[in-house]
């Protein structure tokens, strides 16, 4: 089922770290590997600036790519986020931040940014992988997580949630309505979410 | 009677003479006694219009009052040799009493309210609408630092507004007391927002020096309050109004758009906030603007007639 685009449901683009080539610091940051291209890793022009790259899963980057840069891997989120915290709370003006990952992991890495005072305009963010949602329950505040059709049970308060069109940045998340709220026991035929 | 929101009425109910060159003036509403003016924010400006005998200036000064204060809207006013001739005669002629036409506040300098510091930096006269921020941000608890480049006269004068804040630094056009501006932007934390105010040359090495830096184009702020510089004398023909005014080469094309009794609308006066932006039907812009974008000046559609000209004899506006 296709989301009727409002002007808050976010659009993605392609990273492209060689657009930001004046920037003193990139971070990237990969929820899996396999999302990366390598080209898109090509070297930075300015010799000046440098790239980081952190890749959640204990993967290695196929090192076909002439590209300086420092990469890390994490097990897990939660250590992978730590090290983001960390890495921003010592970056100085001048940093770009790219992220390539599901809806839910771009999000996650723009709130930790927006929380250090990075702007959108410093960021970009690439979807990736299978479309899932995060699913705000307007009812009961219960942020569902990886949604992936347009109608989902809040696990928090029992209601059925039709996921909406608008999406907030501050939760990272769409707004989830009760779908029979008009007449109920009435849904809607339950549909795949695309992209 | 009719009553304009876009216009009010001041009286100046006081001057002081901060140096030879710089005046403080405080502003209280012409008529009525506990009359209350809107509350301006932090960064704010309002537009006099100062009547000479031969001519009318419209200048835009920086609110130095209290953000919210409601009882007196203060400028300061410096001086300036080379000026359109509004600080002079504010100088010259303004005294207590005096009644004053003004626009209500508007804000194009306002602080990013959401931002986790902020960098403020600041040359000259250019230290007047961080007056404002300095209880606005104390109030929102945000850390910020302010550089501030100053001659002898100012240093006397606004010392004393920030002298015991460590966040404060003072400059001097002196060896060795000089802001190093490019080491001072390398060393700001992620999440800084920068504002600039102060002549031409300074800011316009501020804000190039941290675009080169990497700085996003939503983290600088620059308030520009130049006026125009002049030029050669030409003639703008309006289309729709159907006669001809002639632009004296001291005389910015809004001045004299006004002086001929055309409504332009217009906000800034400095070609910062795009308010008097008017299409050109014939004829070459110099555009001296900070308004429209690259492809925009090229391909001389519109102009900014508050700061920018004709680069021939005549230009044709849809005015």
């Amino acid at each position: 089922m296709q989301i009727e685009a409002i002007p808050s449901t976010p659009v993605y683009f392609p990273v492209q770290i060689a657009a930001a080539a004046t920037a003193q610091q990139h971070l990237l940051i990969v929820e899996r590997a396999e999302w990366l291209k390598p080209e898109q890793l090509n070297p930075l022009s300015d010799a000046a600036s440098s790239l980081f790259v952190y890749l959640l899963g204990n993967t290695i980057l196929r090192s076909s790519t002439q590209a300086q840069y420092e990469c890390r891997s994490f097990n897990d989120g939660q250590s992978l986020w730590a090290m983001v915290d960390a890495f921003l709370s010592q970056a100085r003006m001048g940093l770009r931040l790219y992220v390539i990952g599901s809806e839910p992991f771009l999000w996650q890495a723009s709130a930790i940014a927006t929380r250090y005072g990075m702007t959108t305009d410093a960021m970009q963010l690439e979807l990736a992988g299978k479309p899932s949602r995060n699913v705000y329950c307007i009812h009961c505040r219960h942020t569902i997580r990886d949604a992936g059709t347009n109608l989902v049970t809040c696990p928090s308060c029992g209601k059925t949630l039709a996921v909406r069109a608008h999406f907030s940045r501050r939760l990272g998340a769409y707004i989830g309505v009760q779908a029979d709220a008009e007449e109920p026991g009435v849904l809607p035929p339950v549909e795949e979410l695309c992209r | 009677m009719s009553r304009n929101i876009d216009r009010i009425e001041l009286r100046v109910e006081a001057t002081r003479d901060l140096s030879p060159s710089l005046k403080h003036l405080r502003l209280v509403p012409a008529h009525g006694q506990g009359q209350l003016l809107a509350p301006a924010s932090a960064g704010s400006h309002i537009v006099l219009t100062l009547r000479d005998a031969s001519r009318t200036f419209r200048n835009a000064y920086s609110l130095t009052s209290k953000p919210g204060a409601r009882d007196a809207y203060e400028i300061i006013v410096r001086r300036v040799q080379q000026s359109r001739g509004g600080s002079d005669f504010i100088h010259r002629e303004i005294v207590p009493g005096t009644l004053l036409e003004a626009t209500p506040p508007a804000n194009l300098f306002a602080p990013v309210r959401t931002a986790r510091r902020h960098l403020l930096i600041a040359a000259g006269v250019g230290i007047t609408p961080f007056l404002s921020y300095l209880p606005e941000l104390d109030a929102l608890g945000q850390p910020f630092e302010l550089h501030y480049c100053a001659r002898d006269d100012e240093q006397t004068c606004f010392a004393s507004w920030f002298g015991e804040r460590p966040n404060a630094r003072i400059y001097r056009d002196i060896e060795g007391h000089r802001l190093d501006v490019l080491a001072l932007l390398r060393a700001q934390p992620v999440g800084t927002q920068l504002y600039v105010c102060g002549p031409d040359t300074l800011m316009d090495h501020v804000l190039a020096s941290a675009r080169d830096l990497g700085w996003p184009a939503s983290t600088l702020h620059a308030e520009r309050f130049g006026g125009s510089r002049g030029g050669a004398a030409f003639v703008v023909s309006l289309a729709r109004s159907g006669f001809d005014v002639h632009v004296p080469g001291d005389v910015s094309l809004l001045d004299a758009l006004e002086a001929a009794g055309v409504h332009a609308d217009s906000q800034c006066r400095g070609g910062a906030c795009g308010v008097c932006r008017t299409t050109v039907l014939d004829g070459c812009p110099e555009h001296r603007d900070y308004f429209l974008s690259a492809a925009e000046r090229s391909e001389g559609r519109h102009i900014m007639p508050c700061v920018s000209r004709a680069a021939g004899k005549r230009l044709v506006l849809d005015l």
